[in-house]
């Protein structure tokens, strides 16, 4: 296909799609419902610019394309305002705690050295919350290379009853299995998202002060 | 459609602890939500008992995001 070909596709899948792709971000991202057309238009425009500069053609058809498109735009949207939380809470607990003693005296200006580090901490908080848990998902569903099979399903599965609120006891009964087993993997998904969060070094930052504590529902 | 879109800013949610944080990010940001292939696996054969925690995701949680893929899929196939 040439471009100006490729560009007729996109726009006519578009407007075919249209009714259901707002649909769609209505119902699977009701907060985002008042920006649904913007959020198609920065689809369009995304794919529009990939088709011009990159000769961009989707691997399987426009449609598949634009719905994962669209729902990684829309997640993004809603990411801003999850760094928005953790920055706020930063400020807040550095404002109560002073955070460590300093060498550097107190001035009503931030020294340069407290301006980079404060930058890079703030970078380090690129890994949010979200980023974890699915990155815990992703790890919970790969597949054994001897089996063929995800091995940490149950998992996944116990840990998402227990965000849900659901006790050990109970997330037995639901998936048959003993408390036993239910604590165990309680705790080693707990460890697992625990242990991620340390490797990523966000150590002085709101996210693990506050997950020191308890963060289950 | 040639115009480049406004930047709007989504009604913040109310987040006060990190267990409103997680719950939100479970809820509205498809933190658990199972790869698109074992979605669509799912969707295809719903009682494979090795598809057990994508089914109590969509069907006990009944995730917004997986709900609406449903959904887009159903409208596409039909």
């Amino acid at each position: 296909m040439t471009e100006s070909e490729e560009l007729h596709e996109l726009t006519r899948v578009l407007a075919d799609c249209r009714p259901r792709f707002l649909s769609y971000i209505v119902r699977g991202f009701p907060r985002l419902a008042d920006e649904a057309e913007d959020l198609l238009q920065q689809t369009w425009l995304e794919a529009r610019r990939r088709v011009v500069d990159e000769g961009f053609q989707p691997q399987t058809t426009w449609e598949s394309w634009l719905r994962a498109v669209i729902r990684s735009r829309a997640i993004d949207r809603l990411r801003v305002l999850e760094r928005q939380v953790f920055l706020s809470w930063q400020g807040r607990t550095s404002d109560v705690s002073g955070d460590s003693p300093s060498p550097e005296p107190r001035s009503p200006h931030p020294s340069p050295s407290r301006e980079v580090a404060e930058r890079e901490r703030r970078q380090r908080q690129g890994l949010l919350l979200s980023d974890v848990l699915a990155e815990f998902c992703r790890w919970c569903e790969k597949k054994s290379p001897t089996s063929g099979e995800p091995k940490r399903l149950k998992l996944k599965e116990a840990y998402e009853r227990s965000l849900h609120g659901q006790s050990p006891a109970e997330i037995a009964a639901a998936m048959g299995a003993s408390p036993d087993a239910v604590y165990q993997w309680l705790h080693q998904a707990r460890e697992w998202v625990r242990q991620r969060i340390a490797q990523k070094d966000i150590d002085r930052s709101v996210f693990l002060t506050l997950y020191g504590g308890r963060h289950d529902r | 459609m040639n115009d480049e879109p406004k930047e709007h800013v989504p009604t913040s949610p109310c987040l006060n602890t990190l267990g409103d944080v997680v719950r939100w990010v479970v809820d509205e940001l498809g933190a658990m939500c199972p790869s698109a292939e074992r979605l669509a696996a799912y969707w295809a054969h719903p009682p494979d008992p090795g598809l057990a925690d994508v089914r109590y995701h969509v069907e006990e949680v009944g995730c917004p995001i997986c709900r609406a893929e449903r959904d887009l899929h159903r409208a596409h196939t039909t």
